[in-house]
């Protein structure tokens, strides 16, 4: 049946997904019965402010939640293999999750300084995550393959940059290696969590152009999490607004935007506006 | 229009520092964080300091706060010079210059309670105020921040960060300074709890007179609150005025490309859409 579809279909769906933390006795909601639905080829953001339960949603779905210390319920399906069925990542044993979450997505993380890791060279790092993925790749063709991703990605040094350890490197470019590491993966979803925030407005606005070529050529799903409505109404199609570690508002940004039915989201687009709108300068 | 007062001055200001050596016999380079800045503040109004992280702005900031001593240039308050003023020396323009910092969590002592918090500038600059005075400028400048009185028995971790904001704003102003520096304070606070602390500002701004140099990465916040802005990269000037001209396309490459490069929110409603 998978051949025949005509409209894209969801390649990973969240169904009633709560997580609470363990506290002594008690169990805190951070998370309180999130449902979404993602389809091939669309760009989801999920917006909020601090303490919304974005990261934890995101967290949730890329395995990274500690076991012992969170109770999780609901499904995280994504669909696999050829035949297309829905695996739940729930009822995968929780030491094999990164490894099915490594196949299925791409993860950039909001500061590549605490992705990277700072005892390693950038070239020990990289090469190790593309081997990860297509080990027969090794020596001068491994090199080359990362100075070719460099130039594709504008991260200037070639072979001297490679040398480097992390912490050597401004922060845009430690973004930039970080997402070309993420896109080694043949995963086609891409989830990234406030990928820009701490970069400066120059080198935020080329990552973000950069992302946006980059779901273009390779096609890839996005789910993009952001406190930053101007960036999500540049670069999604699909919004969920959370408050309070539950969804408010789902629908495309268009309509939440231009149409937001709950006050949260009004009261949201407003206080952006009133900030980042462009007819501010008064 | 009355002629404009410069309140505060720098010039030719810079600071280099030291880099750390990369080998045995290597001599050590230095980086100028502050290349030769000059600007004026001038009395009343909100001059905003805008530039990407790294630029040297709060390098800037933190030599008219007398908290670091520039290699050259001058910095003058009121007229006076102040930079080659001992710390003592400098004590009475404390009173008259003080910084609000970005993360209030880190500036306000866990430890105390609110009430030791908002006595202690008083504890240092007027040990003779009475208690009574005392506590009613303290409770009048909480009620100006939009505090309960309650607040005053609890501890920093207790609040959220805009409340926390709001104290630090209120700690600072309590001595009735004329120069406020207010360093990212916003930086760290949720979109609706920006606009807030901004209302804030401006609302003390005219109330207790003060001038203010508004630190800031972000060019719309920049261009919301300013009188007038002054662009700086890698420790370089890049340009002064008010906010129109400094955006204009006149401007110097750098402020034209960070103008461009940053994303607006595009207006929703019928009625502001172009």
């Amino acid at each position: 049946m998978t051949d025949t579809i005509r409209e894209p279909q969801e390649i990973l769906r969240v169904e009633h997904l709560s997580v609470s933390i363990r506290s002594g006795s008690d169990d805190i909601p951070v998370l309180r019965d999130v449902s979404f639905a993602i389809r091939q080829g669309e760009r989801w953001a999920i917006a909020g402010e601090s303490g919304a339960g974005k990261s934890m949603t995101m967290k949730a779905i890329t395995a990274l939640l500690p076991e012992g210390s969170t109770k999780i319920s609901g499904r995280i399906l994504f669909r696999v293999g050829e035949e297309g069925r829905w695996q739940d990542l729930l009822e995968i044993p929780y030491r094999e999750r990164h490894r099915f979450v490594a196949e299925q997505i791409a993860i950039i993380f909001q500061d590549a300084i605490n992705a990277l890791n700072p005892n390693e060279r950038i070239e020990t790092q990289w090469s190790g995550t593309i081997r990860l993925h297509d080990p027969s790749m090794q020596g001068e063709a491994l090199t080359a393959h990362m100075l070719k991703q460099m130039e594709i990605f504008g991260i200037r040094g070639g072979r001297e940059t490679l040398r480097h350890f992390p912490d050597q490197l401004s922060g845009g470019m430690r973004q930039r290696i970080a997402i070309a590491m993420a896109l080694a993966s043949p995963a086609g979803l891409l989830i990234a969590d406030e990928p820009t925030t701490s970069l400066d407005a120059i080198s935020q606005r080329q990552t973000i152009e950069y992302i946006r070529q980059l779901l273009a050529s390779r096609q890839l799903t996005l789910l993009f999490i952001s406190h930053n409505l101007a960036i999500l109404q540049y670069v999604c199609d699909h919004l969920i607004i959370m408050k309070d570690g539950e969804i408010v508002e789902q629908g495309t940004t268009e309509q939440l935007f231009h149409h937001g039915s709950h006050p949260y989201t009004r009261e949201l687009v407003g206080e952006t506006l009133k900030i980042m709108g462009e007819d501010n300068n008064a | 229009m009355p002629e404009k007062q410069v309140i505060l001055e720098a010039k030719d200001l810079t600071r280099t520092f030291q880099k750390a050596r990369t080998g045995l016999f290597e001599q050590a380079g230095t980086f100028t964080a502050v290349d030769q800045v000059s600007f004026q503040l001038f009395r009343g109004e909100t001059l905003g300091l805008l530039g990407e992280s790294g630029c040297g702005k709060s390098t800037l900031a933190r030599m008219l706060m007398h908290l670091l001593q520039p290699t050259a240039g001058e910095i003058r308050i009121g007229g006076t010079r102040t930079d080659q003023l001992s710390e003592k020396a400098f004590r009475p323009y404390r009173q008259r210059i003080q910084m609000v910092y970005q993360n209030p969590f880190d500036c306000l002592d866990p430890s105390m309670r609110i009430s030791q918090l908002l006595a202690e500038p008083f504890r240092i600059w007027q040990p003779d105020l009475s208690a009574a005075d005392r506590e009613e400028k303290i409770l009048t400048i909480l009620q100006e921040c939009g505090l309960p009185e309650s607040s005053l028995g609890k501890y920093p971790r207790e609040f959220s960060g805009g409340q926390l904001q709001r104290l630090s704003i209120a700690r600072a102003l309590l001595i009735e300074p004329e120069i406020l520096i207010a360093d990212e304070i916003i930086s760290a606070l949720d979109v609706s709890i920006q606009n807030q602390i901004l209302s804030l500002l401006k609302k003390m701004k005219a109330s207790h007179h003060l001038s203010v140099l508004f630190v800031t990465h972000d060019l719309s916040v920049a261009r919301k609150i300013s009188d007038r802005v002054m662009v700086m990269q890698s420790g370089q000037f890049k340009g002064i005025g008010t906010p129109d001209e400094v955006f204009s396309n006149t401007a110097d490459p750098y402020i034209q490309e960070l103008s461009s490069a940053v994303f607006t929110f595009k207006a929703p409603s019928p009625q502001t859409e172009r």
